[in-house]
């Protein structure tokens, strides 16, 4: 037996590149398929650990009256709190470069939603705060941010300074995303936040009111949701009762000081909003992001681990096929069939074991770590994630990659042992020559070349290889397809809404439903800077197919045409605007509640009353989802619509004042906000931006996918290239022998490769358009479809990074096919 | 013995060995697999090279067929000296003027019998035609079988067709009868004799067998790495009548 070990580490030593194909591939797949799945648990634990050591909020409680400085005590006295912390804030608008800005200024929290400072220190006294990390940088330590004049003097009384000195940078929990939330001041959108003292605001009441229960399940679990939820009830109670008992001290105070309280008389009744984490901007939008890549670890590492397990085939195949007469001998000599077969289990069982225990430690510690690295651009909280090893998947891994190398070597070797060893000794037959069906093809096949028609033979010759090099070829294309269609996708979404679809400059929404005159003096009052408008209500409804139900927003026309502000259509047809009865859906919402044209389907208000109406059309819709009806089938929902209206600025130079603030004259915008009926006005550019932003981190997914398309290439083409020259040493070393140059002899090898690897390129972009598709599919976030469309340029830059990795892999195995000797061509048959 | 060796500038001799000499370097130890061998061969004839295995026949095989370098001495044939080649000058010389016939036919699995002479021609300027060479080989009716599908000494014959059909100034055979029958591999070296009296072609036969000597013009004997004798048969034997 020690012979046979001998003999098998020397196998190893002999053949490293065979044997580094297997590691490799095994290391690539596993690695792939670790490192993906281990994403989501990695990042969920960084958000994890980062939310706990800030003490994040489990519930979020708001009041139309606020709450009492000293509600905390009745919530502590309830044993499953852990905490409870009352924070003050106001929008306010400050003066950054020239510019009003609004701000977001909140009262320091004490032990809920706590602050990591990243420069600076704490505040100390009453005229200090300190700054949004994310929006200041560190040079503003020791500025002063005063608050405009332009507040509205509620806001100015609000606190007892206007002026602030920065002392410091910080983060907070609150915000773990770029996304600072919107407003009813300035341009609607927060900029950034500020905290200062409690002491610095005015009131004697609590805005918010956070809580920390004392049971902590594992965050965006089930555990944790159902925990939650069965809770609600009793902090709403609590809440409530809190807010009751604010109403009743106010109405005590007003009569005492015989001074109508505002607050008290508008609300004798109380009402109470808990909101729970799932409402925080960047907990939500980080869970749904995280869960993107789960979605695509489930594709790509398959696909990896079935082109592992052609390799294994095809080189075991290989080996054993090589070693026919040593397994002829050793079987000769009285071995068994176990220790036989034991050299090319050790063989295949190393490399594959190897290689799956670094595969899955590289692959777990580097795909979090570039993925993360992707991350922070969107989600700058930690500086690296928290890795994770998991000794399950690590097992399961192994497991799959035992079965992939020692399985198949175990199968190779068994026809080869089960013969009788005198039969292996002798050489066996030489191999068929084989037709190829083209040669049926008389006239096409008289005029291919000669020496094409040897490549043609050996191409189709061999099945197994033939697939394996397409599938893995075709593979390679396709991920590269999917990495550029992603792109292409994502940047098409932008692109198309708001240059093909939504053609408003920007979208009010009216703080109440806006009668006939109303909208006319709302006109008149900005007929110098509106161009168009088309007045519309909204409303949210359910819309429902069978079991199939979506929440979205229904909206419908009240004034004017909306032909020049949003754009209906469907495969490049108009659609028509629904008449009375009928409906027109989104594809988002059609795709997600599998409606067709001419399907009825039901609308479900907020009492639950339903309306059924006809789908007369589906139109393209990327971003946000939406159904028109008319304004009559609106109407008999009875649901409690409000105003918006789609608008068209004036083009050019008063476009262009929103953008350029430094004319000096009130813009457009905080003309409109001045407006007392406008609740909110939503820029189409900003929107734009914000969006695509989000999709930023998706460029480094892109390039990982492109980086692994190559390594996949080169393993297979590698591994495919060494298998042929070895198995027709032989045949070259007799070519060279015939005088052929080594150019003739490399184009005669590797020209069936080339074939292959085209063929295999051009169903890679079959394949690839199912993978882009499916991949986008998984990925799309919620609210917005994906446009599945790839460019031209994507399907011809896959197949040419295709060639150029096979082009670089042969110019890596020309040397090989350069030291073959010529003295192989008398040797006997093997 | 007669030493035919004459030396000098004039080279009058087809093929001319010049004390040649061979090292082999396998890690640290040097093997010398020829020493100072020298002999000559004149067009038209059959030379048969024998010698037990490992004597170094083929090693002058290699050397003289533009395979391998040598690390003494010179070799000419026909007039030029080969031994100063370079790679792709080797490369040049295999494929103009020499041809080539292995103990195992070394047949392109994948082509026809037509095809794998086909092959062979592909890269000559001047050449026989295929079709015709696999008649003369009497192999006009299985043209378009696979190797596979043919016996050892028809996969010979279409090996030996492949070398001549290039015209080389040289035809060299290694052990071409030794995975053959006895009947065969008569059929085979009757075959190489008769293409040799008929084409004035040289041919040049490895060997182990001795009895292949009677039917050679001239016979090498190797032994150890060196030349032992070189004789020339005055009355070479027709193939049919030699036994072995």
């Amino acid at each position: 037996m020690r012979e046979l070990a001998k003999s098998t580490i020397r196998e190893i030593k002999s053949s490293k590149g065979r044997y580094l194909a297997i590691f490799f591939i095994i290391a690539l797949g596993v690695g792939f398929f670790a490192g993906l799945c281990t994403c989501r648990p990695s990042f969920v634990k960084t958000a994890e650990k980062y939310f706990d050591q800030q003490n994040f909020y489990d519930y979020c409680l708001r009041s139309n009256v606020g709450f009492g400085k000293d509600s905390a005590e009745a919530f502590l006295e309830n044993k499953e709190i852990a905490a409870v912390q009352g924070v003050c804030y106001e929008d306010v608008l400050a003066a950054v470069d020239g510019n009003d800005v609004v701000f977001r200024v909140y009262s320091v929290p004490e032990n809920i939603n706590e602050l990591r400072l990243v420069s600076g220190r704490m505040p100390a006294a009453d005229g200090e705060c300190v700054v949004d990390e994310a929006y200041f940088k560190e040079d503003v330590l020791g500025d002063t941010i005063s608050f405009s004049d332009a507040n509205r003097e509620s806001t100015k009384s609000a606190f007892r300074h206007l002026e602030y000195t920065v002392v410091g940078t910080v983060s907070s929990p609150l915000y773990i995303s770029s996304d600072r939330g919107t407003t009813s001041l300035g341009d609607g959108t927060i900029k950034a936040f500020l905290f200062v003292k409690e002491e610095c605001f005015t009131a004697d009441y609590y805005k918010e009111l956070y809580v920390v229960l004392k049971e902590r399940e594992e965050i965006y679990s089930e555990a944790y949701r159902e925990n939650i939820l069965e809770k609600k009830q009793m902090i709403t109670e609590i809440g409530q009762k809190q807010a009751e008992t604010r109403i009743k001290n106010l109405l005590m105070q007003s009569q005492k000081n015989n001074v109508s309280s505002l607050a008290a008389e508008q609300s004798n009744t109380a009402s109470v909003y808990v909101l729970t984490r799932d409402e925080n901007a960047g907990y939500a939008s980080f869970e749904q992001d995280s869960k993107i890549i789960e979605n695509i670890s489930v594709v790509f590492p398959v696909f990896f681990f079935l082109v592992a397990a052609l390799v294994c085939v095809t080189t075991m195949t290989r080996m054993v096929d090589e070693q026919r007469t040593q397994i002829g001998v050793w079987k000769a000599m009285g071995y068994s069939k176990l220790a036989v077969s034991s050299k090319y289990l050790f063989y295949s069982g190393t490399a594959g074991l190897t290689g799956s225990i670094i595969g899955f430690f590289t692959g777990t510690f580097l795909i979090p770590m570039i993925l993360w690295y992707a991350y922070r651009s969107a989600y700058d909280f930690a500086e690296r994630p928290e890795y994770i090893f998991d000794w399950k998947m690590f097992l399961i891994c192994t497991a799959i990659a035992a079965f992939c190398t020692a399985g198949t070597a175990l199968f190779c070797c068994q026809k080869e042992l089960s013969e009788m060893p005198a039969s292996i000794l002798r050489p066996r037959m030489p191999q068929n020559g084989k037709r190829v069906f083209m040669e049926k093809l008389k006239g096409l096949w008289q005029r291919i070349g000669f020496l094409h028609k040897v490549s043609l033979r050996n191409a189709f010759r061999y099945k197994k290889r033939f697939f394996l090099i397409v599938f893995g070829i075709s593979g390679c294309t396709a991920l590269l397809l999917t990495g550029f269609g992603i792109r292409d996708s994502v940047q098409g979404v932008t692109d198309y809404q708001y240059g093909e679809i939504t053609l408003y400059d920007a979208e009010v929404t009216f703080v109440k439903s806006m009668e006939k005159e109303e909208r006319q003096e709302f006109l008149e009052r900005h007929a110098d800077n509106i161009r168009e408008t088309v007045f519309l209500s909204e409303c949210s409804v359910d819309a429902k197919l069978g079991k199939r139900k979506k929440s979205t927003k229904l909206v419908s026309v009240v004034d004017g045409e909306l032909e020049n502000f949003f754009h209906l259509r469907h495969n490049n047809e108009d659609v028509a605007y629904p008449k009375d009865g009928e409906i027109i859906l989104c594809t988002g919402i059609a795709d997600g509640i599998g409606a067709k044209v001419g399907d009825t389907i039901v609308l479900v208000g907020s009492l639950f009353q339903e309306v059924s109406v006809t789908v007369s059309g589906i139109f393209d819709n990327y971003i946000g989802n939406y159904l028109f009806v008319s304004e009559r089938t609106m109407a008999q929902l009875e649901e409690e619509v409000s105003s918006a209206a789609y608008i068209h600025f004036y083009k050019d130079s008063d476009f262009e004042r929103i953008k350029n603030k430094d004319s000096g004259e009130e813009s457009l915008l905080t003309e409109l906000l001045k407006d007392e009926t406008v609740g909110h006005v939503a820029l189409s550019t900003e929107y734009k931006k914000k969006v695509e932003t989000s999709f930023a981190s998706l460029d480094l997914v892109v390039l990982l996918i492109i980086v692994c398309a190559g390594i996949l290439a080169f393993i297979v083409l590698f591994n495919l290239i060494n298998i042929n020259i070895g198995e027709r040493l032989r045949e070259i070393a007799t070519l060279k022998v015939l005088g052929f140059f080594s150019s003739e002899c490399s184009a005669y090898v590797f020209r069936e490769v080339d074939l292959l690897t085209v063929i295999g390129a051009l169903c890679g972009l079959v394949f690839g358009k199912f993978l882009h598709s499916f991949v986008m599919s998984q990925v799309s976030p919620g609210n917005i479809c994906f446009d599945e469309r790839i460019a031209w340029g994507s399907y011809i830059a896959s197949v040419a990074a295709t060639l150029v990795f096979a082009w670089l892999v042969k110019l890596a195995m020309q040397r090989r096919l350069k030291e073959i000797n010529m003295t192989e061509s008398l040797k006997s048959v093997e | 013995m007669i030493d035919k060796y004459t030396g000098g500038m004039t080279m009058p001799e087809f093929i001319a060995f010049e004390h040649v000499g061979k090292t082999y370097k396998v890690g640290e130890v040097e093997i010398q697999a020829l020493k100072d061998a020298s002999f000559s061969v004149e067009k038209g004839e059959i030379c048969v090279i024998v010698g037990a295995s490992g004597a170094g026949k083929t090693t002058i095989l290699n050397i003289l067929g533009g395979m391998d370098t040598m690390s003494a001495g010179k070799v000419w044939l026909d007039g030029q000296e080969i031994s100063g080649y370079d790679e792709k000058q080797l490369t040049a010389y295999r494929r103009y003027e020499i041809g080539f016939v292995f103990q195992f036919y070394n047949l392109v699995p994948n082509l026809t019998a037509l095809e794998n002479v086909e092959l062979a021609v592909q890269i000559c300027k001047d050449h026989l035609e295929p079709a015709q060479m696999i008649q003369e080989v009497g192999l006009g009716e299985r043209a378009g079988n696979f190797p596979a599908q043919l016996s050892g000494g028809e996969q010979q014959r279409v090996a030996i067709a492949r070398a001549l059909a290039k015209k080389p100034k040289l035809l060299l055979c290694d052990e071409p009868t030794g995975a053959l029958d006895y009947n065969t591999g008569k059929a085979i070296l009757k075959l190489l004799q008769d293409t040799c009296r008929k084409s004035g072609m040289t041919i040049v036969i490895v060997t182990h067998n001795s009895a292949l000597c009677d039917m050679a013009d001239r016979v090498i004997r190797v032994k150890s790495g060196t030349v032992q004798s070189v004789t020339t048969n005055q009355k070479p034997v027709p193939v049919e009548q030699i036994e072995w």
